[in-house]
């Protein structure tokens, strides 16, 4: 099984990538070339500008607000943290200078600063970084991300949005160059999670004299990354510019000059656009038809995201707490001809709850998935008999679910397929699929208020504890009532007694997905694709897999 | 006049007082959370930010702070758009729907009305079948079809105009032909079977038995009156038009308020669904009053109630 499916994504990527020279290592090393590394060219361009095209306007320019994919792309290219994303997704220094000296028990770090400068010519000190973080975290405040990225990592988080004292984070400034974070346990992922932009510094003194006013426009914001936003009215906004800055510690290693943003929400308009020449990157493109038209052309950029969406079992429900059911339910539907048949935009067919090509093993370097490979696959016979068995346990010859799912196109599709499907191989099941929105899916989810639901996950770090930790009892996102002691147990190890172990720690994560198979918990579908297209004269386009989706620092343009 | 003005002013705030406590409810009736994060979020931090947007109280208690700020002109904050008023939302919004909605409506109604006279002067004619034609190519075809086309073939192919985006003046000549598409077949159709009703009508041919000119009749007393029923239908188009098209906002790429109303209901960002239906049904009252006007104008056989007999 292992192997064909291997073989498979191989294969894959072979054909989807096949502008890409350095296919031969196998998958995993896809992954990494995936970013852009350039064709041989003639040399730099003269004018280096480039147009953009985003999905949505930006929501929020405040490091500590935003919530959103667009604006945390947006702060990645105008600020920086103490790290930052490279294009092969490692962290790298940002304003940190040198590695950081870690206490013994890996609690508590002591990060040295580079000296650098804000746009307005003021330095960037630790304080800022003490400002910005007690900000995020005070319950005032009410920062989406601050309290579900600090607490539970960041002493002290937990206290300081409980009580309205942010000074109970554990961060200080010993100097105006040195910064101490003291976490609650170690984090073997620490560098990643501090590239991520709610852990960005913020100049107190201008973020209080602008007081309502900061983060409106690119006037009231200050800058101390790569580019500076030079163009931006606000919320509302559907162009901005982003501009070199002359004050950034690497200018050096900054190519492009500018960047001119346009939002497009229609995939064909922005492919319009696209051979029109008036974009040099697309949005992903989310409707196969258009996605279609590119197949095996150059500029057609996919990767491989770690979003993994699955079929989610309310075990509150009576049948569905039954295991046999749940096991038939998850074998009982073909992925692979959903992913090729329906998706047709190379995202893969998942058999695993830690996605592919997301993390490594610590020491071997080999995929989570290669030690784990295959946990869930196709298989109706086998689907049968589960659901046989199921059936006398709870004594009774049919059953009826609900499926609450999205209200797009592609979800409705998909999860009409999934239905039929599962209703042809499992005699006796009746499901009714409930199409809603994605606000009215959220709501009850976190009422728990369906009986199976298509939902997904993306990852905020790269780490395999972001998907791990959701399944943990009572856990705030597990959402579905399911509880293995076991399961809590290998999970608690890991993020305590093996913090300090990576290898093993890593086992331990890949033994609990096992567990979490074997009592058919959740029905994984698919591993999301990003499909963009890309300017072939652009090099270096680097996007990310966690946080902020593209860095614009490495990419150039050639003649 | 005046006591007749009053009455329909009285009427209108009454009217916008019903629309907005009906929206206000409807509303909260719909199903889901404004919060997009609400996966990742933990219950205390719901509790936080449902404390920070005054939802964990009673809908009633909602509904008579929201009604008391609206009347000191506070329309509230998005959730969608961190923090930002409702009123900048909206102000920075409603011009390119409104620009878009205005050249669609004039091109629109002045190429419709032609076509309609055209088509009554001329009936059975091949002008008449193409006019004919036009009109329901406009009301049949659906708007992202000609939005698209239009894009791909003038935009792309032809290079003749910009593809999308929102810089000047040339970047509003796309969208305007797609959105004028529907006046266009709307106002053709009035106009062609009103004019064939006026000018067989009596009047006319004792213009025609005066000596009065061809062109005067047409124009002078045939039109006039022809216009009635089309001022009617453009009155709410207008305004209809003036607020934005999710479809042809998102294809052209236009800054506008339609995309963004249909965005807010669809993530429960509550007080943008609220001050923007408020501001629609404001246009729209005011538009119906304006219409109301207009026909004492056209037509002095409709004269405005409480007026002189």
């Amino acid at each position: 099984m292992k192997k064909s499916k291997h073989t498979l994504l191989f294969i894959l990527f072979l054909a989807l990538s096949v502008f890409l020279a350095a296919c031969g290592g196998g998958n995993e090393d896809a992954e990494k070339d995936n970013n852009k590394t350039g064709e041989e060219s003639g040399g730099l361009a003269d004018t280096q500008e480039i147009t953009v095209l985003e999905s949505a306007e930006i929501p929020s320019m405040d490091s500590v607000m935003a919530q959103d994919t667009v604006g945390f792309s947006m702060l990645n290219n105008v600020n920086e943290g103490l790290y930052r994303l490279d294009p092969e997704q490692n962290p790298v220094p940002g304003l940190v200078d040198g590695d950081p000296t870690v206490s013994e028990d890996g609690t508590v770090y002591t990060f040295k600063l580079r000296e650098s400068q804000w746009s307005n010519g003021e330095p960037v000190t630790a304080h800022d970084f003490v400002y910005a973080w007690q900000r995020a975290i005070h319950p005032d405040t009410a920062s989406p991300y601050g309290p579900y990225m600090m607490v539970g990592k960041i002493k002290g988080a937990k206290e300081a949005f409980e009580s309205g004292d942010a000074t109970k984070l554990a961060v200080k400034a010993l100097s105006d160059l040195e910064l101490e974070v003291t976490l609650e346990q170690p984090i073997p992922y620490m560098e990643s999670l501090m590239a991520f932009p709610t852990f960005y510094p913020q100049n107190q003194k201008f973020v209080e004299e602008k007081g309502k006013d900061y983060a409106k426009n690119a006037e009231n914001l200050l800058f101390n990354g790569p580019f500076k936003m030079t163009d931006w009215n606000g919320v509302t906004a559907s162009s901005w510019t982003i501009e070199k800055n002359e004050n950034y510690w690497d200018k050096d290693n900054v190519t492009l000059e500018k960047i001119n943003y346009n939002v497009s929400k229609d995939p064909q308009a922005a492919a319009n656009a696209f051979e029109a020449g008036e974009a040099d990157v697309t949005p992903k493109l989310s409707t196969p038809a258009v996605i279609m038209q590119y197949e095996g052309d150059p500029r057609l950029v996919r990767w491989l995201e770690p979003t993994i969406f699955w079929l989610k079992f309310n075990q509150e429900n009576e049948a569905l707490a039954n295991k046999n059911i749940r096991m038939a339910l998850s074998l009982a539907f073909d992925k692979d001809a959903m992913v090729n048949d329906i998706l047709q935009n190379g995202s893969l067919a998942a058999n695993y709850a830690v996605p592919a090509e997301f993390v490594r093993h610590p020491e071997t370097d080999a995929d989570f998935r290669e030690g784990n490979g295959d946990m869930n696959t196709y298989n109706p016979e086998e689907a049968k008999k589960h659901w046989e068995q199921g059936l006398k346990e709870l004594g009774t010859d049919s059953l009826e679910f609900s499926l609450l799912s999205g209200d797009t196109e592609t979800s409705k599709t998909l999860d009409t397929y999934i239905v039929d499907q599962l209703q042809n191989n499992l005699p006796g099941l009746k499901i009714n699929l409930e199409s809603v929105p994605f606000s009215v899916r959220l709501d009850r989810e976190n009422n728990m208020d369906y009986d199976i639901l298509h939902s997904g996950w993306g990852p905020d770090y790269l780490d395999p504890m972001t998907f791990s930790d959701l399944w943990i009892t009572g856990g705030g996102n597990n959402k579905m009532a399911y509880s293995n002691a076991e399961y809590d147990k290998l999970i608690n190890e890991a993020n305590t007694t093996l913090a300090n172990e990576p290898a093993a720690r890593f086992q331990a994560l890949q033994d609990a997905e096992k567990i979490f198979f074997e009592d058919a918990a959740i029905a994984p579908t698919y591993q999301r694709s990003a499909n963009i297209l890309v300017n072939d004269k652009l090099e270096g386009f680097t996007y990310h897999l966690v946080g902020p989706e593209y860095s614009w620092k490495f990419a150039k343009l050639n003649k | 006049m005046v006591k007749y003005i009053a009455q329909r002013v009285f009427y209108m705030i009454l009217t916008l007082f019903i629309i907005a406590s009906l929206t206000f409810f409807l509303m909260k009736l719909i199903p889901g959370t404004p919060f997009k994060m609400g996966e990742k979020m933990s219950d205390a931090q719901m509790e936080v930010m449902l404390e920070k947007y005054d939802l964990d109280k009673p809908v009633p208690v909602q509904y008579v702070s929201y009604m008391t700020n609206i009347l000191k002109g506070d329309l509230g904050t998005s959730f969608q758009f961190g923090d930002a008023e409702v009123s900048e939302l909206i102000g920075n919004r409603i011009g390119p729907s409104a620009l878009l909605g205005f050249q669609a409506l004039l091109v629109g109604s002045l190429i419709g009305t032609l076509l309609g006279i055209i088509g009554a002067l001329k009936q059975n004619t091949w002008a008449d079948y193409s006019s004919t034609f036009v009109a329901v190519l406009g009301k049949s075809i659906p708007s992202f079809v000609f939005a698209g086309l239009l894009q791909y073939y003038v935009g792309v192919k032809l290079g003749w105009f910009p593809v999308a985006f929102w810089k000047g003046p040339e970047y509003t000549v796309l969208p305007t032909i797609a959105l004028a598409m529907f006046p266009i077949a709307i106002t053709a159709r009035f106009m062609r079977t009103e004019m064939i009703e006026v000018l067989s009508s009596d009047y006319i041919t004792l213009a025609k038995a005066k000596g009065s000119s061809y062109f005067d009749i047409i124009f002078k007393h045939a039109l006039r009156n022809a216009l009635i029923p089309v001022i009617t239908v453009l009155g709410p188009l207008a305004v209809s038009l003036m607020t934005g098209s999710l479809v042809i906002e998102k294809i052209f790429s236009v800054p506008g308020i339609g995309e963004q109303f249909v965005t807010s209901v669809q993530v429960n960002d509550y007080s943008v669904i609220m001050g923007t239906t408020l501001l629609f049904a404001f246009l729209f009252i005011m538009i119906i009053l304006v219409v109301d006007i207009l026909y004492g104008l056209i037509d002095p056989r409709i004269r405005l109630a409480g007026g002189k007999q």
